[in-house]
């Protein structure tokens, strides 16, 4: 799990590939736009990216409990991926896969912000 | 034959009285539909309803859709209502088997009609829809998904509903590799059940999604048309801002100059005449000034543009606490 507050104060250390950098601040934003429109505060995370018909897809999945109703939501984003800035590991894994086929970027994307 | 003029009559549902809604205690029950009239259940609370058979909302006169779109539903609904004639009496099954499917997927914006155009294709073949619920079928009971899945096929061949699987994306894609947790196995479980339920069922099915390329090319083999649902053209913008304005609204609205607006969809319109409306209650106005919906429509468009930076809101769903423990490996705090 990733909790929010790791990624919102995530300061990424030099050197960090901007894959990793446009993800976090993808992330801030639609944790931002979902409690803006939302009113919610989201509590966890998960990302994956997948091979496309025409390319490269991140996903980012957020996890909220609505304290109104007491309930669990889940909100999905998607956004495109540029392959050249996908970290060679992470490129040659998805790469592999079948069209829409996802991989899991969670657990190297929280070993990137606890860093 | 002109299009859509049916040659064999409808079928009648096996149990019309139980057929509009059918609530669901668990899946073991849905599978057998003489337990759904056991009035013992009905003295419980139901946990959930799963199964769904409802009169459709909409026909084709409610819509308004570009000539192709329309044309290209009405050949599947032709080839649909003459498949008896072709490909059994006619032979055609013998060298067509897959294409005796009826599975039809309408793709494209959203809030370009895909929805209503389902609604309108039951009510065209005089059918019930059952829409697919995923947070019922998919979140709640984790593990049971299988099930429940078997368990709406069964209902929708006994009561005759043609399924509408709504974003069906959500259900018909995601395949996980780096398998991390139970969930992410089950939901890979989910895919092939439901690619065996699909293959297995005679009736239509109808798909709707905002992201074809989302589709698992396994589930793409087994759909019959895509039909893909365009932004609509100035003349149907008009058409369309003509139908959303009601005749009883007092406004100064030139439609003809609201259509030059371009890129958005029908529910923008809708959209932009209710803020249009609201201003002008808010204000006090006595007419909604056509200065209103242009102000409303052009921060709908700019809205938009904010949202392709975040990226695209692919769905927003209830799940169940469970859920979301096995997604994040426990809850946070």
């Amino acid at each position: 799990m990733i909790l929010m507050a790791l990624i919102l104060g995530a300061v990424l250390a030099v050197g960090v590939a901007v894959f990793w950098k446009s993800i976090v601040n993808w992330i801030k934003k639609a944790v931002d736009k979902i409690k803006q429109v939302l009113g919610v505060v989201v509590q966890g995370t998960r990302t994956f990216i997948a091979k496309t018909v025409d390319g490269f897809r991140n996903k980012s999945v957020y996890y909220n409990e609505n304290k109104l109703s007491g309930e669990w939501e889940e909100t999905i984003y998607y956004k495109k991926a540029n392959p050249s800035e996908i970290p060679e590991d992470i490129l040659a894994k998805v790469s592999k896969q079948k069209i829409d086929i996802e991989v899991s970027t969670t657990e190297e994307l929280r070993l990137v912000i606890t860093a | 034959m002109p299009l859509g003029k049916r040659i064999f009559p409808p079928k009648e549902p096996e149990n019309p009285q139980n057929q509009s809604q059918h609530f669901v205690e668990n899946a073991e029950n849905a599978a057998n539909a003489e337990n759904a009239e056991n009035p013992k259940q009905e003295e419980k609370p139901p946990q959930f309803t799963l199964l769904q058979a409802e009169p459709p909302k909409h026909t084709f006169d409610d819509i308004i859709l570009n000539k192709e779109t329309l044309d290209n539903i009405q050949d599947v609904l032709a080839l649909y209502e003459n498949r008896e004639l072709l490909f059994n009496t006619w032979g055609l099954g013998e060298r067509y088997k897959d294409q005796n499917k009826a599975g039809v997927n309408l793709y494209g914006h959203s809030g370009t009609g895909k929805t209503m155009a389902a609604h309108a294709i039951a009510s065209q073949l005089n059918r019930q829809i059952l829409t697919v619920d995923y947070s019922q079928i998919e979140s709640k009971y984790v593990g049971e998904t299988s099930k429940n899945l078997a368990a709406m096929f069964q209902h929708a061949k006994q009561s005759q509903a043609i399924i509408f699987f709504d974003e069906s994306d959500a259900l018909l894609s995601r395949r996980v590799t780096n398998m991390s947790n139970s969930t992410d196995v089950s939901v890979n479980q989910t895919r092939s059940v439901l690619l065996m339920l699909i293959n297995d069922f005679d009736d239509m099915i109808i798909f709707a999604t905002n992201f074809i390329s989302n589709y698992d090319p396994a589930f793409m083999r087994r759909i019959l048309a895509h039909i893909k649902f365009d932004l609509p053209n100035e003349e149907n913008r008009q058409k369309l801002w003509e139908l959303y304005v009601p005749k009883a609204l007092p406004t100064d609205i030139n439609t003809a100059k609201m259509a030059k607006y371009d890129n958005v969809s029908g529910s923008d319109i809708s959209n932009a005449v209710l803020k249009a409306s609201l201003r002008a209650v808010r204000s006090h106005d006595t007419l909604v000034f056509h200065e209103y919906f242009e102000d409303a429509i052009e921060r709908i468009i700019e809205s938009k543009t904010d949202n392709d930076d975040l990226g695209t809101l692919v769905s927003k769903r209830t799940v169940s606490k469970e859920y979301v423990e096995q997604q994040l490996g426990g809850l946070p705090k």
